[in-house]
C-alpha cells in the first residue's frame, strides 16, 4: 500500500508541477494586470530567497532591521524574504528553473553560481547595469571573483568566510601540549598524544567528507582536485600528493584519533565545546553556537595546520544572484544595498564577515574580536573550482572519501576511478 | 428494474472509481511511462525514450542489490521476531486476570508512536555516546571501548531490524489476541484430562487454530518489511556508504536528491513487481499447506 502511495505521490507531484507550469503563465498575466493598475499606486514585490537559519540573529537583522530600511528608503520596493535550509534552497532553485517558479533575488553559496549560470537562469549584472563596475570597485576582490564566469559577473559577493583550526586549550594542556599544532607533522603527532593520554578524546572532530571538509588538506599538502584549467582530474586528485595525505589521515582515523564523520559519531561542534574532539576547523558562525550553547567554553584559534604548500583553507561565502526578468532594477537596488557599508556592518555584527571594504574598516567591525584569525586565514583560503559540474563532483568525492575512510580499500586505485568519473561529469 | 438497478450500480460506484482512476490509476500508468525515458526533474521539458536502459541500468546498479540485499536481512529478522513476540504476549495476555489490560496498553504503545519520534529516539539511544554505549561502558563495564552501531553496516541493520520489532510487537498482539479468544476452552480443558503440559497445548492446539491469522499476519509484516522507509531514512540514512540502504530509501534518493526521475520510476516498478511475485509465492505456498 505504501509503495503505491509513493508511487502515487511522486505522481501527484508531476501532475502539480505541469499545472504549476500553467500557473506561471496565468501569474504573468496577473502581473501585467497589476501593471496596469498600478497607475493608482505602483508596488512592486520583490522574493528573496535565502539560506539564514530561521530565528538566528542573523534573520532577525535581515527581516527586522535591513528589509524596513529598505523598504522605507525605496518606496513602492517591497521586499518578501524566504528562508529555506542550505541543501534545500540548492534544491528549490534546481526545480524552480525548469518550472519557471523562482525568486527575483537570491542569496547562493558561491559554488552554485556556476551552476545557475550554465542553465541560464542568472542575469549578467555588469552587462545589465551601468553602475555595477562602481559598485564592484567597493568590495573584496577574492569574494568578487567567485561571481565571474567567462567574461561577466553573474552575482556580487554578499559575505565571505574560512574554517580555522579551533583548539579546546584544556584538553590540549591535558596531553602535554602548551598550544595549537603548526604544521601537518605537529598535527598528527599531536593527535596521537591526546589519544594516548585521553582514551575516549579524538584529537581531531571532521563532520563529513565533503570536498569542504577534505580538500584544505590536500592543497595544504600540495595535491589538487582539478588542474588548473578545470578540464582534468586526473594527475591531480589522485597525484602523490593527494595520497600522501589521506594515507595519514585515514591511517590516525583507524587508530581513532580523528573521527565525526562517521554516522552515529558525536557531533563536532557541540563535542568540541564539550571535551570530545581537542581540535577541529570550522567557521566563525562555531562562535555563534558556543554563545549560545556552551557560554562557558572559551575557544582558541589558530592557522590551519601549515603542510609543504602551506596553510591553505577552503574559501566560503555567499553571492547575490537576480534571476528576476521583470524586475531586474529593483532587484539590482535591493542587492546593492544589501552589499552596503551599513547593511555590512549591521550582519557583521551578527557574524555575518563583511565583504564590503567599508565595512570592514568600520570600527565597530574591527572590535569584533573573533573575525582577526579569519581574515588572516582568508588571505591564503582558495576557492572551490568554479565549474558547473561541482555539486555532482562534490557527490564523487563524498563517496571516494567515504569509501577510503571507511574501509580498507587501496587509497590509490579509489582516486583513480574518482578521477575518472569526475572526468566524464567534465565533459558533459 | 434490472437495468435501473444497474444504473444506481455504477453511480454508487463511480466517486470511488474516479477517485482511484485519477489519484491511483492515471499515476500508476504515468509512472509506467516514465520508467522508459530520460526523466529528470531538474528538466522536465526535456524527456528523451531510452527504452528498457532505466531498466537494464537497475540491474547493474550495485546499490540496488545492496538494497534488495538489506531488506532480506530487515525481513528475516523483523518479521519472525514480530510474530514470535507477538504471539508469546498475546497468549499472556489473552485471559482477562488482573493487570492485563495495562499490559495490552503498554505494549500497544509503541504501535501508536510515532515513526519519525520512535527514530530518533532509537538514533540517540545507539549513537556512540549514546545512552546503550553509556550503560555497556560505564555502568556495566562490559568492554572499555565503544561500539559503533550506526557506522558498522551489519550492527546497524540489527538496530533498525529491533526498531521494527519494537514498534511491530502491539500490533501483532493485537491481532493474535482477538484469535486466541475464539479458541474453544474445551479443547484446553480436553487436553488437560489427557494430561499434556503448556507446550504441547500451544503445539497442538492453540497454533492450528489460529493458522489462518498467522499466514494473514505473516503476509502484512512481509510486504510492511518491504516498505520499511521513515526509520532507515532517519536512523542511517542509508550510510556509511549506502551500505544500510533499502528499496524506499534507494528510490527517494534516486527521485528526490538526484532528480532522476526516469530511473526511480524503473525502480519502483522493479520492486511493485518483487513483492507482487513473493506475496503471490506467498498465497501458493498457503493454499498447498
Amino acid at each position: 500500500m505504501k509503495i503505491k502511495s509513493y508511487i502515487g505521490a511522486l505522481a501527484l507531484l508531476l501532475v502539480l508541477s505541469l499545472l504549476a507550469a500553467c500557473g506561471s503563465d496565468t501569474n504573468g498575466s496577473n502581473n501585467n494586470g497589476t501593471g496596469s493598475d498600478g497607475k493608482s499606486g505602483k508596488e512592486t514585490t520583490l522574493t528573496f530567497w535565502h539560506h539564514y537559519s530561521t530565528a538566528s540573529p542573523e534573520e532577525k537583522t535581515l527581516t527586522e532591521q535591513l528589509i524596513p530600511q529598505f523598504e522605507a528608503a525605496n518606496p513602492g520596493i517591497k521586499v518578501k524574504a524566504v528562508a529555506y535550509p542550505w541543501d534545500q534552497l540548492h534544491k528549490k532553485l534546481q526545480i524552480g528553473g525548469s518550472s519557471n517558479d523562482l525568486p527575483d533575488v537570491a542569496r547562493l553559496d558561491i559554488i552554485w553560481v556556476p551552476e545557475f549560470q550554465k542553465q541560464g537562469l542568472l542575469v549578467a549584472l555588469d552587462e545589465k547595469f551601468a553602475d555595477f563596475d562602481e559598485t564592484a570597485k567597493g568590495l573584496l576582490e577574492g569574494p568578487l571573483s567567485t561571481g565571474k564566469i567567462g567574461d561577466h559577473y553573474y552575482g556580487l559577493p554578499l559575505n565571505t568566510n574560512t574554517k580555522v583550526l579551533f583548539w579546546n586549550k584544556a584538553m590540549l594542556e591535558g596531553s602535554g601540549l602548551s598550544k595549537a599544532p603548526e604544521t601537518t607533522e605537529e598535527f598528527f603527532t599531536a593527535i596521537a598524544q591526546i589519544k594516548a593520554q585521553s582514551g575516549k578524546a579524538w584529537g581531531f572532530g571532521e563532520p563529513a567528507l565533503q570536498g569542504w571538509n577534505i580538500l584544505p588538506w590536500i592543497w595544504s599538502n600540495g595535491g589538487d582536485v582539478l588542474s588548473p584549467a578545470m578540464d582534468t582530474a586526473q594527475g591531480y586528485l589522485n597525484s602523490p600528493a593527494t595520497v600522501d595525505i589521506l594515507t595519514k589521515l585515514r591511517a590516525a582515523a583507524q587508530a581513532g584519533q580523528i573521527a565525526g564523520f562517521k554516522p552515529g559519531d558525536v557531533p563536532v561542534t557541540e563535542g568540541h565545546a564539550q571535551g570530545s574532539y581537542a581540535m577541529m576547523a570550522e567557521g566563525p558562525w562555531a562562535f555563534a553556537q558556543f554563545e549560545s550553547q556552551f557560554p562557558d567554553f572559551k575557544a582558541g584559534t589558530a592557522y590551519f595546520p601549515r603542510g609543504s604548500a602551506g596553510s591553505i583553507q577552503v574559501l566560503g561565502g555567499e553571492d547575490l544572484g537576480i534571476f528576476s526578468k521583470e524586475n531586474g532594477e529593483e532587484s539590482w537596488k535591493f542587492v546593492k544595498f544589501l552589499t552596503s557599508e551599513a547593511a555590512q556592518v549591521s550582519m557583521g555584527k551578527v557574524g555575518q564577515i563583511p565583504v564590503n571594504l567599508k565595512a570592514m574598516e568600520n570600527s565597530e567591525i574591527k572590535n569584533i574580536a573573533y573575525f582577526a584569525p579569519f581574515l588572516e586565514q582568508l588571505k591564503t583560503s582558495k576557492a572551490r573550482p568554479p565549474v558547473a559540474a561541482w555539486p555532482q563532483i562534490d557527490t564523487v568525492i563524498n563517496d571516494t572519501m567515504s569509501s577510503i575512510f571507511m574501509t580498507d580499500r587501496d587509497i590509490k586505485s579509489e582516486l583513480d576511478q574518482a578521477a575518472a568519473k569526475i572526468d566524464e561529469l567534465l565533459k558533459q | 428494474m434490472n437495468k435501473k438497478g444497474g444504473l444506481a450500480g455504477y453511480l454508487f460506484a463511480a466517486p470511488g472509481f474516479l477517485f482511484f482512476s485519477f489519484f491511483l490509476l492515471y499515476p500508476l500508468l504515468r509512472n509506467f511511462l516514465f520508467s522508459f525515458y530520460d526523466f529528470k526533474l531538474t528538466n522536465l521539458n526535456d524527456k528523451t525514450f531510452t527504452g528498457f536502459a532505466n531498466y537494464l541500468h537497475v540491474f547493474q546498479d550495485s546499490v540496488f542489490w545492496l538494497s534488495l540485499r538489506n531488506i532480506i536481512i530487515y525481513g528475516v529478522i523483523s518479521v519472525p521476531g514480530q510474530m514470535i513476540l507477538g504471539f508469546l504476549v498475546a497468549y499472556a495476555l489473552y485471559q482477562n486476570r488482573k493487570g492485563t489490560t495495562v499490559f495490552r496498553v503498554f505494549y500497544f504503545l509503541p504501535v501508536i508512536t510515532s515513526w519519525v519520534v520512535a527514530s530518533l529516539i532509537f538514533k540517540f539511544v545507539f549513537t556512540d555516546q549514546g545512552l546503550l554505549n553509556y550503560i555497556i561502558t560505564d555502568t556495566l563495564h562490559l568492554t572499555d571501548s565503544t561500539i559503533s552501531w550506526l557506522s558498522d553496516p551489519m550492527k546497524a541493520l540489527l538496530v533498525i531490524s529491533f526498531l521494527g520489532i519494537w514498534k511491530g510487537v502491539g500490533w501483532v498482539m493485537v491481532i493474535y489476541l482477538a484469535a486466541l479468544q475464539g479458541v474453544p476452552k474445551e479443547m484446553y480443558e480436553a487436553a488437560s484430562l489427557d494430561g499434556c503440559n503448556g507446550w504441547q497445548k500451544i503445539r497442538y492446539i492453540t497454533l492450528p487454530a489460529v493458522r489462518s491469522t498467522t499466514l494473514f499476519i505473516q503476509l502484512m509484516l512481509i510486504i510492511g518489511a518491504f516498505n520499511v522507509f521513515t526509520s532507515v531514512y532517519l536512523v542511517t540514512n542509508g550510510g556509511p556508504m549506502h551500505e544500510t540502504e533499502v528499496m524506499l530509501t534507494w528510490m527517494y534518493q534516486k527521485a528526490f536528491t538526484e532528480y532522476d526521475l526516469g530511473y526511480a520510476s524503473a525502480l519502483s516498478y522493479v520492486f511493485a513487481v518483487l513483492i507482487a511475485g513473493l506475496t503471490f509465492i506467498q498465497f501458493r505456498l498457503n493454499k498447498r499447506d
